[in-house]
């Protein structure tokens, strides 16, 4: 249940990005396929937590993400939601992870008057 | 007035402030020329028992911090063995962070100058901890093999990142059915560069060679 952590940090950066007057309206993310989170898990943190930090009606937009990987033997590189599966160009199951391991906020709307 | 609507593109990982606290961590462990170990594995593969097999061999060489969800249980068992270790409790917490783990460095000064290992015991659990950088230089994923030799592909987001597969409870191999070199092939299947050891920490096979290992990687950082 490391989700609640990550929320509270997802908000924390979030609000960190606020200009004075806006709120909240939309936070945007990509959740890597080996990031080890739950995406459901995640969203429901963070509706939890907006809403009891007096945040409303924000939209969440949860992105998954498919992992990058390189191909030792053939050399190249392929996007793949499923670790099981081997190398597309060559069956080999040599390979490396280049991406795929991070949760990332990708922006924050807010809306307000000025 | 009129209601305006502003975007701001971030493109931030979330790990982003723990991984800059993880940094420091690292500063203050090489400062003082230590060997960093991150300890992962489910509850109950054998972390603790490794680290009194290690802390009976090593005595005031080695270093532990101990993530315990309560109870400063591991720690005592350490101690007992012959080593210094620190006790985190998470207080719930399914795993450790690079801040706790430097409220902890904090704590543990002076660092006394026979150590040359830090061993840190994550909370047990395969799934949260794998995404925390705490500063080590080693990650080190632990499998025994009463969990089963298909754990690794169930578990990918920790078995692709860790530097070093510990497969503990080798003693049990005639007993039950693992197989081995599937685990191995899998894990190096996703993580092409990880040394792998087969280890007891019941009856200590395979244990000098760990400690070799961990000295050499400790030479090779401060050479
Ligand atoms: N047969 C056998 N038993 C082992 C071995 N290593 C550990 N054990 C046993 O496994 C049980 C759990 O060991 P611990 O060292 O407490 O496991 P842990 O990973 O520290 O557990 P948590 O801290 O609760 O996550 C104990 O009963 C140990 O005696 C081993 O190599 N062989
Ligand atoms: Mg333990
Ligand atoms: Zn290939």
């Amino acid at each position: 249940m490391h989700e609640l952590s990550l929320a509270v940090e997802v908000i924390h950066m979030a609000e960190g990005e606020l200009v004075p007057g806006f709120s909240l309206k939309r936070i945007t993310l990509s959740v890597g396929m080996l990031s080890s989170v739950n995406p459901d898990s995640l969203q429901f943190c963070l509706e939890s937590l907006l809403e009891q930090k007096g945040h409303r009606s924000v939209q969440l937009e949860l992105n998954r993400i498919e992992a990058l990987l390189l191909c030792r033997d053939c050399g190249i590189q392929y996007k793949t939601a499923d670790v099981y599966e081997p190398c597309p160009g060559c069956s080999s199951f040599h390979r490396e992870v280049l991406s795929g391991r991070d949760l990332i906020i990708d922006s924050v709307e807010m809306t307000g008057e000025e | 007035m009129t209601e305006r609507t502003k975007k701001v593109k971030m493109l931030s990982p979330v790990m982003k402030r723990n991984n800059m606290i993880a940094v420091q961590n690292r500063k203050t462990i090489t400062d003082s020329k230590l060997l960093c170990i991150n300890l992962i594995s489910s509850p109950g593969a054998g972390k603790t028992t490794l680290l009194e097999r290690l802390a009976e061999r090593l005595g005031g060489r080695l270093a532990v911090i101990e993530g315990d969800v309560q109870t400063s249980r591991d720690a005592n068992r350490v101690n007992r063995a012959g080593s210094y270790a620190f006790q985190i409790e998470t207080g719930g917490s399914c795993h450790l962070d690079a801040g706790s783990v430097s409220e902890a460095l904090q704590e543990m000064k002076p660092f006394r100058d026979e150590w040359e290992f830090l061993v840190i015991e994550n909370v047990g659990n395969l799934i949260c901890p794998s995404g925390y950088f705490l500063g080590e230089h080693i990650t080190a994923g632990m499998l025994s093999l009463p969990e089963g030799d298909d754990k690794i592909m169930k578990y990918p987001a920790l078995f692709t990142r860790i530097d070093t597969l510990l497969l503990n409870k080798i003693d049990l191999e005639a007993q039950l059915r693992f197989d081995l070199k599937r685990a191995e092939n899998e894990c190096r299947s996703l993580n092409p560069d990880v040394s792998i050891y087969r280890i007891s920490a019941e009856t200590s096979q395979g244990l000098d060679e760990l400690i070799r290992y961990f000295e050499s990687e400790r030479t090779q950082v401060y050479s």
